[in-house]
């Protein structure tokens, strides 16, 4: 009798749940906290069938729309670090290992680490693998914009590069970004970097719960990228203001990736505000009037927009654009293009007005848009005076934006 | 499909078992097996089906008409329609598995440029043909007799539970229960139970073992010296074996579902006292099907030295060969070869009298060297990584350990090796006569299947983090 009932049981739970996911899978269709449209299965077709297309989304479907599946993430990502807590421990004791006791870290799954430093919990990114594939891919990205300094020869290069905080930082010698850098000094134009050199410039500079700069840490960016250029100091802008935003709380991208799955405080939203020069702002050539969504945070009407989901850092800085053009009408000045990612969105007006027309072209929309970018091209068409490469040093890795720059 | 999938688990499986238990009908029920059987293959190998049902169309004419002359007593007819089912289904396995392989080998050797087919392998291609073959040859040999329903034929060659992974199911085993089976509550609920372990051990353990396995058998990883190589190949080991024997638990369960009785293809491998010990306790189904279909039938070790030194080798490198087209295999199928014969002649007797911990490490040591040569596959990279093995790249650091991240995936270390000896089996065995024991067991398997779903729905949590930026 009992395993009558257990047998009847497990098939029609299986049956149920499976079945009640196909049938009703018409409720969320955007998960918020994963940042993506949710699965749907196909319609059934002979060639959809053939390819593996359909079958492939009546798995993402189940897996999208499993019952709890969010409390599942949760407790397998506590379940990581209660082990790596563990390990650790016993590492402690029975090895005689030292960790520094200023910070601990935890693994929480194959991308994101729990920082604490000094109590205060931060989530960092996981050091990326480092193999024969990414040193020979970083290689020939290196000689790609070597190539383009050479073919332009009237054009000054610069490239500025920011390496955030991840598992590995400070906390062993053989830091991934480390290795990294004398493949970067190879490029035959002037480069700097954005390091960090101590816990506290982890604390000071970066979001507790995303992967960006917060305002000090872009500001200090904005600050030495106009030192790489030889910008005067008289010239560099200086915050006039600091707003803080205190109805705002900020969940950002690694707390989102782990379906927040850790209890981390999340970030205070701050800006400065610069005097800065008059400019034309064209966002994929069409005029607009503001740069990023500052009005939304001083009229307060942001509140109404505080979920965990929702992404403060480009909404008030201006999200990604495959090409935004800023003009200051300064012909006396230089013009620049700059191949960037987000980390310049907080930063892009500040470069912008040291220069005449100041183009940025986030490559990975662009090629979305339009295609892979065409460094080459687009100088012999436009009049460019300047190249900036500024990127994270993450996407300098094989599955990073440098990818869509053309040979 | 795959067993380890949501679609199998949360409707493919409930929907089989419905339908098959409407009607007690043996007919109807093998017609059910193998309907879901074919769905359950097109699914993930929609164009290569037809090899498949190729392969049952010859050795079902062919067994048909090797029954027809051995009792007209015309058997050298009988032997030759033997050779050609066997040449065929060779065939099959040539093209599609060793095609690329052989065309690569023979470029290479003779400084010729013939292109490569580059066919795909069809999914369970070595086990489906195995199990024709033993099929036509236990009919030759009058061991099972003719099977003249092709529905039932077709219901052993497709079956879903053995169909992608084994164990390699002989004719011969389920002859009785394709005719007739009686599925009992028992039966059902014991395959379930089985299932879900088979189902853990292949998610919990297996998987992890394989991101750990996979960041340490890495070239760039060999500096970091000794530990990391031999944490890199145990894991392995382990992963190897969750992963196998995880799927035959999966595949023995469902047949329990369905009345079928498969043989057990693992017995605690990892605890062998000698290299032989051990492969009479790993893929069980593959090493019998060896013995009974090439090493006998060429002479066994009914013959002299020299004769049995060459059977050695025969199955050796088809064993080898058998697990993949590529030279790797081929040297870890003979290094077995070689390990035995030095076991049969020299060894054993000086084994037999040391402590039975010594006897079981040795063959693990012996065993997990094999694994190396089974994993890498260049001839380079085994000798790296056996330089790693011995120390010559240094000791190595256990914080390299939480340098790699990988510091969380050592309790499933531990696990895994508790997993792979009887200890949880007695355990069970132990507190099992008591009634309350029994509803804890469904307690804990009843979380194990949680676990294991959880785990399984968390691969698929993808957030989609710089899209809207």
């Amino acid at each position: 009798m009992r395993n009558k009932i257990l047998s009847v049981l497990f098939v029609l739970f299986t049956f149920f749940v499976g079945f009640n996911i196909l049938v009703y899978n018409e409720g969320d269709k955007f998960s918020i906290t994963e940042n993506r449209e949710l699965s749907r299965i196909e319609p059934l077709s002979i060639s959809g069938w053939i390819i593996g297309s359909f079958q492939e989304s009546v798995e993402d479907t189940l897996a999208d729309h499993f019952i709890a599946r969010e409390y599942f993430v949760k407790i397998h990502n506590n379940i990581n670090i209660t082990f790596d807590k563990l390990i650790k421990m016993v590492g402690k004791v029975a090895l005689n290992l030292s960790f520094d006791d200023k910070f601990e870290v935890s693994m929480i799954n194959e991308d994101i680490s729990l920082l604490t430093i000094n109590g205060e919990k931060r989530l960092v990114r996981n050091a990326k693998e480092y193999n024969q594939e990414t040193n020979d891919f970083i290689k020939s990205k290196i000689e790609l914009l070597n190539s383009y300094y050479n073919q332009n020869p009237e054009v000054e290069f610069y490239s500025y590069f920011v390496i955030s905080p991840h598992h590995s930082s400070l906390i062993y010698p053989k830091n991934n970004s480390d290795v990294l850098i004398p493949f970067i000094e190879e490029l035959e134009f002037p480069v700097s970097f954005f390091k960090i050199t101590s816990l506290d410039d982890i604390q000071k500079y970066f979001f507790a719960t995303d992967h960006h700069w917060n305002h000090v840490g872009s500001y200090k960016g904005y600050y030495e990228i106009a030192k790489l250029m030889l910008v005067e100091e008289k010239e560099i802008l200086i915050p006039q203001d600091l707003i803080y935003f205190e109805e705002v709380e900020f969940w950002g991208s690694h707390s989102r990736s782990i379906a927040h799955s850790v209890d981390v405080e999340p970030d205070d939203i701050y800006k400065y505000i610069f005097n800065l020069p008059q400019n034309s702002l064209y966002i994929n050539g069409k005029k607009e009037d503001n740069y990023g969504n500052l009005e939304d945070y001083m009229t307060k009407t942001i509140a109404e927009k505080d979920e965990k989901g929702f992404d403060h850092y480009n909404h008030l800085n201006q999200s990604r654009k495959a090409v935004i053009k800023i003009d200051t009408g300064r012909n006396d000045l230089d013009n620049l293009l700059v191949i960037s990612d987000s980390m310049s969105n907080p930063i892009r007006e500040l470069i912008a007005s040291h220069f005449n027309e100041s183009v940025f072209i986030n490559i990975d929309i662009y090629n979305r848009e339009v295609g892979k970018f065409n460094m080459n091209q687009y100088i012999k068409e436009n009049e460019v005076d300047n190249v900036l490469i500024f990127l994270s040093i993450d996407n300098l890795f094989p599955n990073g934006d440098i990818k869509y720059l053309s040979d | 499909m795959v067993f380890t999938s949501l679609t199998f688990i949360f409707l493919f499986l409930p929907l089989v078992i419905i339908f098959y238990f409407l009607k007690e009908n043996t007919t109807y029920r093998n017609f059910i097996l193998f309907v879901f059987s074919i769905i359950f293959y097109a699914w993930g190998e929609p164009v290569y089906i037809i090899i498949m049902f190729l392969s049952t169309i010859n050795d079902y004419v062919h067994a048909l008409l090797i029954d027809k002359f051995k009792h007209r007593n015309q058997t050298s007819k009988a032997k030759w329609l033997l050779l050609s089912s066997i040449l065929i289904n060779l065939g099959l396995l040539g093209v599609f598995k060793y095609g690329n392989f052989i065309i690569f080998n023979i470029n290479s050797l003779l400084n010729l440029n013939f292109k490569l087919p580059n066919l795909t392998l069809p999914i369970g291609i070595s086990f489906y043909t195995f199990q024709t073959m033993s099929y036509t040859i236990d009919v030759y040999r009058n061991e099972v007799e003719v099977q003249r329903d092709f529905l039932s034929l077709g219901t052993y060659v497709s079956m879903f539970p053995q169909l992608i992974a084994g164990p390699i199911v002989r004719y011969s085993t389920i002859e009785k229960e394709l005719k007739m089976r009686t599925s009992t509550w028992d039966n059902v609920s014991e395959g379930i139970q089985r299932f879900i372990i088979g189902l853990s051990k292949k998610v919990l353990i297996a998987n992890q073992m394989a991101i750990l396995a996979d960041t340490l058998i890495g070239n760039i990883h060999y500096d970091r010296g000794m530990l990391l190589a031999w944490i890199g190949i145990i894991s392995y080991s382990f992963q190897i074996y969750y992963d196998f024997s995880g799927y035959s638990d999966m595949a023995i369960g469902l047949g329990k579902i369905f009345g079928f009785n498969f043989l057990e293809n693992f017995n605690y491998p990892y605890i062998s006292k000698s290299v032989t010990e051990f492969w009479r306790r790993w893929h069980i189904s593959l090493g019998t099907w060896f013995r009974d279909y090439v090493y006998i039938p060429i002479g066994g070790n009914r013959v002299g030295k020299l004769n049995w030194l060459r059977n050695v080798v025969v199955v050796w490198f088809l064993t080898g060969l058998w697990h993949g087209a590529s030279w790797n295999f081929v040297m870890w199928g003979l290094y077995y070869g070689l390990i035995l014969v030095i076991e049969k002649f020299a060894l054993i007797n000086w084994l037999n009298r040391l402590p039975k911990l010594l006897q079981k490490l040795y063959t693990y040591l012996v065993v997990l060297y094999g694994w190396v040569l089974f994993r890498i596959e260049s001839v380079t990279e085994i000798k790296e990584f056996t330089k790693a093995l011995v120390g010559y790249y240094g000791k190595g650091l256990v914080i390299d350990l939480y340098d790699l991240n990988l510091g969380y995936l050592l309790p499933f270390v531990i696990v895994a090796f508790i997993g792979a000896t009887p200890i949880p089996t007695s355990l069970v065995k132990r507190f099992n006569y008591k009634m309350s024991f029994r509803w804890t067991e469904d307690l804990l398997l009843i979380m194990i299947f949680i676990l294991s779903v959880m785990y399984l729905v968390n691969d698929s949590f993808n957030p989609f983090i710089y899209y809207r930026f």
